[in-house]
């Protein structure tokens, strides 16, 4: 843990030194962003990861940073009571909802933007556009996009939270975002923006994967991707175990 | 020791694990119950999701029914007509029991149902056993003599087979329609099936009972092997790690629990394991009765 973050720290003085040493290509960029590490394992030991995300702005403005992904329908459901008991009945269906969004920024986020820019980027977990595939209740639906965003917040998907972004120098910054133990697997979007009086002036994409590894990741997958093979060896094992232990205690 | 359970998706300790194996296996080896029907509702206590709950089940049913059935099969206990009879029915009960799952689960309802199912079941099961332990001690020196069997209306069916084993001629409709409803069970609740069958097998079908025990294991594997292969196909909800380890702990439970059933008066601990089946039922009433803390919930929507 203690050579990983090390060499994490190492590859970001290296990375740094380099973007420091070529001014001439940030000259033509406003931004330039990159993400330690693009590639995130989860393993059957994991308990939570940090990525970090730096860059340089050339220009002057604040810079927010948005870590959001896998992006999947969720169908949100509202119980209700039927003879005494509760039953599933009102639902809809979002689309694209990211299971995790976290987000940073150089200063409190209201003295960056307007609440209408902030709609009209998706800066915040309560500014992600929501929109319905189909929707099954006579209520009103916001109480249903309320709802996604309770759940997920009330795992630690959606961070609470705005994380702190520091400068340097006017120019040089760095984000840490958090992923927590239950980090969904799949393809996250860091977008970094340069903003000034609510204005985005620029806008830069950095792209990271969240993928199980290990013995139980390759249980998983394979579960899902050979069902009746896995199922016919579960079964071969259930009848071996079965067996053997019905055997070994005979002879006792 | 901690260990993460690759399709149930959570952490839990190794040893709550066997020892939840091996506390069922020793109840299933004192009563000679099958024990799925408390291994279900305790995992999903546990934080297995019901569904894989449900499906790890059916692969544990295999694991732990198997050696019994071939100790009955030496022994020339295994009626394989009516085996087969029985079994034929299950394999589409438990194919389309697997099936209505699947669409449940993609309504987002199986939760409800299957706890709806152990609630009823449990209640039922609990109530006659503890109504038997009840009885039995009252009248412990009171013994009735039985006939090998009676002749009722169900001996007027048609399709009559000769079942050599089992010394009898009956029609083979009711096995099937047993074999398909324990198929459902099978695939909805993950358990055997034994308690409802060995009662159909014996006052129904009129069976000798030498032979009941090892038909029914024998059904129960095939049944089993069935819903948990197809469990795996359709819904990915067979957690093999979870069902090794469990199995190690119930194989092992079965021992003790089998040499300790010998050695005891069973009435009173079958009134006490009425009384558990009943407060794990009681469990999952509550649970469907009261106000849940937030009444909204957000799944990812079941892709096809």
């Amino acid at each position: 843990m203690m050579l990983r973050r090390m060499l994490l720290n190492l590859t970001i003085l290296a990375l740094v030194s380099v973007a420091l040493s070529a001014p001439l290509a940030a000259d033509n960029e406003p931004l330039v962003v990159d993400l330690l590490p693009e590639r995130v394992e989860v393993d059957s030991s994991f308990t939570g990861s940090t990525v970090i995300l730096f860059g340089v702005k050339t220009q002057p403005g604040d810079i927010i940073v948005t870590l959001r992904g896998p992006e999947a329908p969720v169908v949100v459901r509202r119980k209700r009571r039927v003879a005494g008991i509760w039953v599933n009945r009102d639902s809809v269906a979002f689309r694209d909802v990211p299971q995790y969004y976290a987000m940073a920024a150089s200063r409190p986020i209201d003295e960056i933007m307007e609440a209408k820019a902030l709609d009209r980027n998706q800066i915040g977990t309560g500014h992600i556009l929501l929109n319905t595939i189909w929707t099954r209740t006579a209520d009103e639906v916001d109480s249903f996009r309320e709802a996604v965003r309770r759940t997920r917040a009330e795992e630690g998907l959606y961070a609470p939270e705005i994380g702190e972004i520091v400068v340097i120098d006017g120019s040089l910054f760095r984000a840490t975002l958090t992923l927590p133990a239950n980090v969904p697997t799949g393809d996250y979007v860091a977008e970094t923006i340069l903003v000034r009086d609510s204005e985005v002036l620029s806008r830069r994409e950095v792209h990271l994967t969240v993928e199980k590894s290990g013995i139980s990741a390759e249980i998983y997958n394979f579960a899902r991707g050979q069902g009746a093979l896995y199922g016919l060896i579960a079964i071969a094992a259930a009848l071996v175990a079965g067996w053997v232990g019905g055997v070994a205690f005979r002879k006792n | 020791m901690e260990i993460y359970l690759p399709i149930a998706e959570i952490s839990t300790n190794v040893f709550l694990l066997l020892g939840l194996g091996g506390a069922i296996g020793f109840l299933s080896g004192m009563f000679g119950v099958g024990g799925g029907f408390l291994m279900t509702p305790l995992l999903i206590f546990l934080g297995v999701p019901p569904t894989v709950a449900v499906g790890t089940g059916t692969n544990l049913i295999v694991a732990s029914s198997v050696s019994g059935m071939m100790a009955h099969w030496r022994r020339g206990n295994v009626d394989f007509r009516m085996g087969a009879l029985l079994f034929s029915g299950g394999i589409g009960g438990s194919w389309l029991g697997v099936s209505l799952f699947k669409a449940l689960r993609e309504a987002g309802q199986i939760d409800l149902v299957i706890s709806l199912f152990y609630v009823v079941f449990l209640t039922i099961v609990g109530g006659l056993m503890g109504f038997e332990s009840v009885r039995a001690a009252l009248r412990r020196n009171a013994r009735r003599r039985r006939k090998a069997h009676q002749h009722n209306w169900f001996h007027g069916l048609p399709l009559k087979l000769r079942f050599r084993r089992s010394k009898l001629y009956v029609s083979a409709l009711p096995p099937v329609i047993v074999g398909f409803l324990m198929g459902l069970l099978a695939a909805f609740m993950g358990v055997g099936g034994g308690f409802i069958m060995i009662p159909v097998m014996i006052y129904l079908i009129g069976m000798p009972t030498s032979v009941v025990v090892g038909t029914s294991l024998f059904v129960i594997v095939v049944v089993s092997t069935v819903s948990s292969f197809a469990h795996a196909v359709q819904n990915h909800n067979v957690d093999i790690i979870l069902a090794l380890l469990l199995a190690l702990g119930a194989v092992i439970g079965a021992q003790y629990g089998s040499r300790f059933g010998q050695r005891i008066q069973g009435e009173y601990l079958r009134g006490l394991l009425a009384v558990m089946v009943l407060a794990v039922g009681g469990r999952l009433l509550y649970g469907l009765v009261a106000r849940p803390d937030d009444l909204y919930s957000a799944t990812l929507m079941v892709m096809r």
